[in-house]
């Protein structure tokens, strides 16, 4: 088909007037979007008395960094975010090695019981889970877990529904012609899971291993119900006892740069990630052929 | 064949395991409770299906369900329409990318109390231009009146949904890689044909991206249906406006200590759940294309 | 041959990285479960160098947890073989949440701070009565005040021993004050006296109003029906009283001072979080003792003062405050006691007496300049913190006191915040809260 250069230029400024209706959205969502944190930082740096002052003060009078170097002293952070660490490690290799083997089971293998179970995999997203818990502390609490990690990190090894759910829909999207043909080689099923599923899996693993650190990272009720001492005690949990139980009582300034610093693992992990997020491997199917 | 079946229960024999370990057994033990009055600290005596019974006739119940299933409602499409518009915008690299994928990212993975005592603060309504907070002073610059939000009765429910869009950033992990998945050669092979940016868009871009959509609009379902931390921040000044059933349920199970009323309610939950689930997972025949099957 | 030779493909060193996190990934789990036993050893407190150990859990920030620090220190040096790992958890109904689950799976904490929620745990049995040890060691109750000894006794049973205490208190803002040519509040003031100081000082142009919110929460609201001769509940806790003729008239008045006189804002122009007082746009404060503290730290540009809060009918004012239980299923109790003892002992009120903060509950270190002598700095009238305890009264707690408190806090918001008219609201707090009453009576 022969375009015409006056219908070539017709797009191009079409394209631009796009183009700068991006920007527009993109920087007024941005201000918006960043506006609380922006408010957040202001206040990390101030003194409690000129937090919540009305009207805002954007900028500091006087720049209060005590509050970054006081955070340390207020409360055991380091060891505390090195607790996180260890809860989100194990979690994160557990629910990749997991989720993945049981989705595989979904994705590829005939049996009358697929679907049944399948149906209970989604149901069991649907659980409201403050009422299992108290069944479920009594269960660990005989196992003898309460106050270790074991609770906070076991289930994630029997698979999470959410990912199995999520890296089933993805593997659904391979080509079973790639199976069949090492399945002809005469490789067996484990082997075509990790030679051949295994790498093509790579930018939905890398997602969900993003989102399984923020909400392990985030996590707040698990750790408080199960954990006992506070040596063991994750990031989150020290934050939220940073607030005092009268308001005028709280350190505002460095609660707020303890959040804001609790909020940097998890940027940086979606920074150095977002290339393998955008691989630009298919996720979810696309057109047929 | 048999075969085939054996390594379908091999593969998923941890799940298999693990829920009947971990889930289904405090599941029927909530169910069993459910039958019951307990309140978690003494034994607990059978009471028949009268939790049931208070359940129905308990006007937080109703109230609480009307508001979880408008939040649902509302607050879905929104959420889906509004993730997926960000995500096509930040899919081109173009200068400054980075920059403005990390603000909308940002805010789904802030966790913690600072933004609890945030909302309230920056939605304060003020009165005569006085004690205003940072939304309605924001909107004041460009002369509207802002609204009562939290604490007017009509506002109540939409700044709860509004405080959740805020988390929207978080849909970037789904649907910015399903869309750079779309083959490029589509998009050309339209061009040339001068399809229109939006033609472009429900014809090539969407049926290819639709599992995305799906799955993200099931998990927001779902999330919605069992949202709490929202609607807790940022409370109605009446709660009954914006309180949801998990709200509800958190009350009675450990504040006023009534766990079998709370089993009872959690049980209602998840059929809820479960039904206007499967309504979604079937109406998304109609619109959602795979290229397997 | 091991499931692992699967991995023997290609990818040589993919497979090495793999193997070495498989390894290192359960080497550390067995550390995880190893060093988790270690200090789950349930049932058996005693520690390697035959130390016992007592968990205690309390909510609070950098101020109560520099206290308890300071006061653990004080312990170890004469209980040495007493070792106690303080908890610091999280406020609220989390705090509910963390303590019912750990007393449901029998491994609760072995002291326990509690304030108004401690008769809801106690009338479930779940806490030790503390009256055998306090008779067996003779600690002498007469020298606590007694309005904080009650708030802890259950049906004449001692579950919690409290080392503070505090009652709602007036803070003023004197620059206000003066700029209008008013007297400044005192201790005779009734309501009356605030809302006509209040009409004059209020100036909503300016944001500025008379005094904060009243009957936003339990202690509010208790102070102000008390003052004015009603209460939730009658005296016996086993009669709803909100809709008696002095209740009545306190919630008028509250609705009068937020709607027709305008001088306390409503919750709908002043949500949670902005605070008013420290930026000197409230005359007068009516709350706890806690603003002592941040006004000290943060209020730089206005002169202010504390007096008692103001009397409808009679002064009355509710008492804040939180004791140490202890747990039924403790397995360490004597320690635990001992820790109780310490805790409320002297050297511990002497400890948070030198914050000029709340109240020690020991009067005579109360009485002391250790506690009152500020050397110089705001407020003058500190000695009115002992004032306003004189004819202080205990919480209301019920067993179903968490419920009982929701339906009054949604009842009053509605009838103030949203100025509903009073019977279109009460009818239905009444019925709630007689049902629950039916239950508890049963």
């Amino acid at each position: 088909m022969i375009v015409s250069v006056k219908e070539m230029k017709k797009m191009r400024r079409g394209e631009l007037a796009l183009l700068i209706l991006k920007y527009v959205f993109l920087v007024g969502g941005t201000i918006i979007f960043m506006l609380p944190l922006v408010w957040t930082l202001s206040g990390s740096l101030k003194p409690n008395g000129e937090i919540f002052t009305v009207p805002i003060q954007w900028i500091p009078e006087t720049f209060r960094w005590e509050n970054y170097s006081n955070m340390f002293s207020s409360f055991p952070m380091v060891r505390y975010a090195l607790n996180s660490m260890i809860i989100v490690f194990f979690n994160i290799i557990f629910v990749l090695a997991s989720s993945f083997v049981v989705a595989y089971g979904f994705a590829r293998f005939k049996s009358p019981l697929n679907g049944p179970l399948f149906l209970i995999v989604l149901a069991t997203m649907m659980i409201p889970e403050q009422v299992t818990l108290v069944p479920q502390f009594l269960l660990f609490s005989e196992l003898g877990w309460v106050n270790t990690y074991l609770p906070l990190i076991i289930p994630s090894a029997f698979g999470v529904p959410f990912n199995i759910f999520l890296i089933r829909q993805f593997i659904k999207t391979l080509p079973k012609e790639l199976d069949e043909s090492a399945y002809m080689d005469g490789a067996n099923s484990f082997q075509i899971l990790i030679k051949i599923i295994a790498p093509l899996c790579l930018p939905i693993m890398v997602t969900i291993g993003i989102m399984t650190f923020n909400f392990h990272w985030n996590d707040f009720l698990g750790p408080l119900i199960y954990l006992s001492s506070p040596d063991n005690f994750p990031l989150q949990l020290g934050l939220y006892s940073l607030q005092g139980d009268r308001e005028g009582l709280t350190d505002y300034g460095i609660l707020f740069a303890a959040s804001l610093t609790a909020l940097l693992p998890p940027l940086l992990l979606f920074l150095f990630l977002q290339k393998h997020i955008l691989a630009g491997i298919k996720i979810g199917g696309s057109l047929k052929g | 064949m048999r075969n085939e079946r054996k390594q379908f229960l091999l593969y998923v024999s941890p799940w298999i395991f693990g829920f009947l370990a971990f889930t289904a057994g405090p599941m029927i033990v909530s169910l069993y409770l459910s039958f019951t009055e307990y309140d978690i600290l003494s034994p607990h005596t059978w009471v028949g299906g009268s939790n049931y019974v208070e359940l129905v006739t308990n006007e937080r119940f109703w109230s609480s369900l009307w508001n979880t299933i408008y939040y649902t409602i509302i607050g879905v499409p929104l959420h889906v329409f509004l993730g997926l518009l960000i995500a096509i915008l930040l899919l081109r690299t173009i200068p400054g990318i980075m920059l403005f994928r990390t603000a909308f990212y940002l805010p789904a993975i802030f966790g913690g109390v600072a933004i609890l005592l945030l909302w309230n603060y920056m939605l304060a309504p003020g009165v005569n231009g006085q004690n205003v907070g940072l939304v309605n002073a924001m909107l004041s610059l460009i002369g509207i009146d802002g609204p009562g939000w939290s604490s007017d009765a009509s506002w109540a429910k939409p700044t709860v949904i509004l405080v959740k869009l805020w988390g929207v950033g978080g849909s970037l992990l789904i649907f910015l890689p399903a869309l750079s998945s779309v083959p490029k050669e589509l998009h050309e092979a339209a061009d040339i044909d001068g399809a229109s940016p939006f033609r472009k868009f429900w014809s090539i871009t969407f049926p290819a991206i639709s599992p995305a959509v799906l799955f993200v609009a099931t998990m927001e379902i779902i999330g919605t249906l069992k949202m709490f931390i929202e609607p807790m921040i940022i409370t109605g000044l009446d709660p009954a406006w914006t309180d949801t059933l998990m709200i509800h349920l958190y009350h009675n199970a450990f504040e006023y200590f009534r766990m079998g009323y709370a089993s009872a309610l959690a049980w209602i939950m998840f059929v809820i759940i479960l039904i206007i689930t499967i309504i979604n997972l079937y109406l998304s025949k109609r619109w959602v294309y795979y290229d397997y099957e | 041959m091991t499931w692992w030779t699967y991995f023997n493909f290609k990818g040589v060193l993919l497979m090495k990285c793999f193997r070495l996190i498989l390894v290192v990934v359960f080497l550390l789990l067995i550390m995880v479960a190893c060093s988790g036993n270690e200090e789950n050893t349930d049932g058996n407190s005693q520690n390697a160098d035959g130390s016992t150990k007592v968990t205690f859990s309390y909510w609070g920030g950098d101020f109560d947890k520099a206290r308890m620090e300071a006061i653990k220190e004080e312990f170890d040096k004469v209980q040495p073989d007493i070792e106690v790992e303080l908890v610091n958890l999280p406020d609220g109904e989390e705090y509910s949440q963390k303590q019912t689950v750990m007393m449901a799976a029998n491994t609760p904490y072995d002291v326990i701070q509690f304030a108004e929620e401690s008769y809801q745990f106690a009338s479930r049995g779940v806490l030790e009565d503390l009256t055998p040890y306090i008779e067996e060691d003779g600690v002498d109750l007469s020298q606590f005040y007694d309005v904080a000894i009650d708030a802890y006794t259950h049906d004449d049973k001692v579950y919690g021993l409290p080392l503070r205490v505090g009652s709602v208190i007036m803070l003023y803002n004197k620059d206000l004050f003066d700029e209008h040519n008013l007297d400044y509040p005192n201790e005779d003031w009734t309501w009356d006296d605030v809302m006509s100081a209040g009409e004059v000082i209020a100036d909503s142009d300016e944001g500025i109003f008379g005094m904060n919110p009243i009957g936003g929460w339990w202690a509010s609201t208790a102070q102000v029906l008390h003052s004015f001769g009603g209460g939730v509940l009658n005296e016996e806790k086993n009669v709803f009283n909100l809709d008696s003729p002095e209740s009545m008239e306190a919630i008028e008045f509250m609705k009068e001072a937020t709607w027709d006189k305008n001088i306390s804002p409503s919750s709908t122009q002043i949500p949670e979080g902005i605070d008013l007082w420290t930026s000197g746009k409230i005359a007068m404060l009516i709350d706890g003792p806690w603003h002592i503290l941040s006004s000290q730290a943060n209020i730089t540009d206005f002169d202010w003062n504390i007096t008692t809060a103001p009397s409808g009918s009679q002064h009355a004012t509710p008492i804040f405050s939180n004791a140490f239980h202890m747990a039924k299923d403790s397995k360490v109790k004597d320690e635990a006691w001992e820790v109780i003892k310490f805790w409320t002992g002297e050297e511990a009120q002497e400890i948070l007496a030198q914050e000029h903060g709340d109240t020690p509950t020991n009067k005579e270190i109360a009485q002391s300049d250790l506690y009152l002598n500020l050397d110089g700095e705001a407020p003058e009238n500190f000695e009115m913190m002992l004032t306003s305890l004189d004819g202080a009264f205990p919480p209301q707690v019920t067993s179903e006191w968490g419920e009982i408190n929701r339906a009054v806090d949604e009842g009053m918001s509605k009838m103030i915040d949203l100025d509903e008219p009073i019977d279109k609201v009460m009818p239905g707090v009444k019925s709630e809260i007689e049902s629950l009453l039916d239950k508890m009576n049963d």
